[in-house]
């Protein structure tokens, strides 16, 4: 059975990429297009890993990171995000991620990431 | 005043060379004579020692009048040869004078005053211009004496270090000598220890105060106040050193015999290299026979209250001053980080469908057409982040032109409106445009124009929430245009809006990031007020912000 994933992303390319990316290597993908739709699809629906952005209008992924890791404590989280600093890498992993990867990103690299979580 | 705004004051209004100098000579500051006359960049002088720009065969002679100014704290007239920036030498002559340091009030520094002979004149006189006339005391210890000075000097532009680090054994006992043979009290105390003892004192202390070596050092120096230690210039005695700062205070000290002094104290705090405080040093003088009256003592304790004070000024101003650069980096670290993340976005999506493109070769036609069309969205919007940027540094350059003709402003706003809905196809807030006109002329540079209203409805969509609306009103006086851009958005906090036409400066929103490279509302400023305008912004927060553009309908040059 395909393994499901959900994809938290506001901008607008970078979905249409992701989505076409994902789904041309077999998977199935939910989009959400800010944090609290993903904590409402979380709720919902049943996922095999969660790939989120951390800029997001209203609940930001850090949010999302520690809301899932809280209720879904095996779910596979990785974070797609423009900020490099450590910081925030730092941030996140601390949240729950599972992985970090910094845009600009090589596609087969993060196909293989997601593939190692699953 | 302190020397550097007394010395700027002087600058702008004199016609004169005058410059300020470190003990060693090297230029503090110069009068704007000074760089018109030498030619020099201020940069290439400032820090430079004046040898290097001096005639060789009349270094010396400057030398030996550096010296002697250095000693009697003023100097003859000398005449010297100094080279300028196009290779000319100019004829000069320089009359000088040690005043004190603002910074420190142990050091000293030199003034200049310089005027421009005729090359006829200078031939004349050459050679016979300066007779050196020497105090007393043999060649050792006067030039020895100008070194240590020298040194202090030098160091006095960061903080005092002990010891000094002097290079020789030879140098270390010259220097012990002439501390020990100085006809003021010196007196050296550790801070690293409890109560701040003594650890030195020289003789001339134990001439002044009648107690020898063996007694004082290990114990605090207030022993000299005996019972008086509720003197008022104790207390800012006491205030300086709490912030480690040096103070100079006159203070009624009491000898081993008990006979009464006025004892003129000079403390400086001494810091190591790596800038820690660790002694003081104390230069205490026997002024009594000065001193006549205890009248006269407080206006003199009131006087150096008041250069005391100007010393803490002064202190206060430069960490004001480190405080706003360090605020000043922040604010580009922030600048760097955002950019970048501005940056990463688009280039993601570039680099991300290319790839695929390359590699995926079962991508529909209809799929292709889509991908590449966002690359070129994206590579468009770097472009644009560049453009800002550029502009920005246009702006600061001050090389941002307008090109002024007569247009109408209720077509240039309709289309910057266009423009802003046919540029963001996802852009949901709708635009309402409120005139009582239908056509306004105004003389402006309609590109830099449409320009601010892209970056304001950019700025407005922004904060809103999508399909709120952004509300667009141009009304008309008879000398001046408003156009008012309003959203009904998060509205600005009061703590930001006097900052957000500062250029980096991005509100912050907790929970909540906002993208954008913060040059968006510096630039409309900037460019609104090439046109002789005002933009200003109104908010509360929960309903929204209103900017406001005013523009002059005909621009006065
Ligand atoms: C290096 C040094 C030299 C000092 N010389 C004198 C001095 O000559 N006469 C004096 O009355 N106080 C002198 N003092 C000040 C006293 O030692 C002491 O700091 C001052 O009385 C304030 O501190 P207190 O309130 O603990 O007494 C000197 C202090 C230092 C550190």
């Amino acid at each position: 059975m395909s393994k499901s994933i959900l994809l938290v992303e506001d901008e607008e390319s970078m979905q249409v990429l992701l989505d076409y990316v994902l789904k041309s290597n077999g998977f199935v993908v939910s989009l959400a297009q800010n944090g609290r739709d993903a904590l409402d699809l979380l709720q919902t629906t049943v996922f095999d890993l969660l790939c989120t952005d951390i800029m997001l209008p209203e609940v930001n992924g850090i949010e999302v990171c520690a809301y899932a890791r809280k209720n879904y404590p095996h779910l596979p989280i990785i974070v797609i995000s423009s900020k490099s600093q450590e910081k925030e890498i730092e941030t996140a992993l601390n949240e729950g991620a599972n992985d970090y990867i910094t845009k600009p990103f090589d596609v087969d690299y993060l196909l293989k990431i997601i593939k190692k979580y699953l | 005043m302190n020397n550097v705004e007394w010395f700027d004051f002087i600058s702008e209004v004199t016609d004169d060379i005058i410059t300020r100098h470190t003990l060693g000579g090297l230029f503090l500051q110069v009068s704007r004579k000074a760089i018109t006359s030498f030619g020099y960049p201020l940069e290439e002088i400032i820090s430079q020692s004046p040898y290097s720009f001096i005639h060789e065969d009349d270094i010396a002679v400057v030398k030996n009048n550096h010296t002697f100014l250095i000693n009697e704290r003023k100097s003859e007239w000398v005449k010297y040869r100094l080279k300028c920036k196009n290779g000319d030498y100019l004829s000069l002559q320089s009359y000088g004078k040690l005043i004190h340091s603002t910074l420190d009030p142990l050091g000293y520094e030199i003034i200049l005053y310089t005027k421009i002979l005729d090359d006829d004149d200078f031939e004349k006189n050459i050679g016979d211009v300066f007779q050196m006339t020497r105090m007393s005391g043999d060649d050792e210890t006067l030039s020895q004496k100008y070194k240590s000075q020298k040194k202090r000097a030098d160091k006095s532009f960061h903080h005092h270090t002990l010891p000094i680090p002097y290079n020789t054994e030879e140098e270390i006992r010259i220097l012990y000598r002439a501390i020990n043979s100085s006809t003021n009290g010196i007196t050296v105390a550790d801070c690293r220890q409890p109560d701040m003892p003594l650890m030195y004192v020289n003789p001339a202390f134990e001439v002044m105060t009648g107690y020898a070596i063996e007694e004082v050092v290990g114990k605090n120096c207030r022993f000299l106040q005996g019972k008086d230690t509720d003197q008022p210039s104790l207390e800012i005695l006491r205030r300086a050193m709490l912030m480690a700062e040096p103070v100079v205070v006159i203070l009624r000290n009491y000898k081993k015999d008990g006979t009464l002094f006025w004892n003129k104290l000079e403390l400086a705090p001494v810091r190591d290299s790596e800038g820690v405080l660790t002694h003081y040093i104390g230069i205490a003088s026997d002024i009594s026979s000065e001193v006549i009256s205890r009248n006269q003592i407080s206006e003199l304790n009131l006087m150096l209250a008041e250069t005391n004070d100007q010393l803490r000024i002064e202190r206060d101003r430069e960490r004001e001053y480190a405080k706003s650069l360090e605020k000043i980096n922040e604010l580009k670290d922030d600048f760097v980080s955002s950019v970048s993340h501005e940056f990463r976005t688009p280039l993601a999506s570039i680099i991300g469908f290319a790839q695929t493109l390359l590699k995926d070769n079962t991508i529909s036609e209809q799929l292709r057409e889509k991908f590449l069309h966002i690359i070129f969205n994206d590579g468009k919007r770097l472009a644009r982040i560049v453009e800002d940027m550029l502009d920005i540094a246009r702006i600061e350059s001050g090389k941002s032109t307008l090109f002024k003709e007569t247009h109408d402003i209720v077509a240039i706003v309709k289309d910057a409106m266009s423009a802003f809905t046919y540029d963001k196809e996802k852009n949901t807030n709708p635009l309402i445009f409120k005139t009582n006109s239908s056509i306004i002329a105004l003389e402006c540079d309609r590109d830099k124009i449409i320009q601010v209203l892209l970056n304001l409805l950019t700025n407005a969509q922004k904060f809103s929430p999508p399909d709120e609306e952004i509300i667009i009103t141009l009304a008309e006086e008879e000398e001046i245009v408003h156009i008012k851009i309003k959203d009904n958005g998060i509205g600005i906090h009061t703590d930001d809006i006097h900052h957000v036409f500062e250029k980096f400066y991005r509100v912050k929103h907790p929970g909540q990031e906002i993208r954008g490279t913060g040059l968006g509302l510096p630039i409309a400023k900037n460019l609104i007020e090439l046109h002789g305008g005002t933009i200003s912004v109104v908010s509360t927060i929960g309903h929204g912000s209103e900017f406001i553009v005013t523009l002059p309908k005909r621009v006065h040059e």
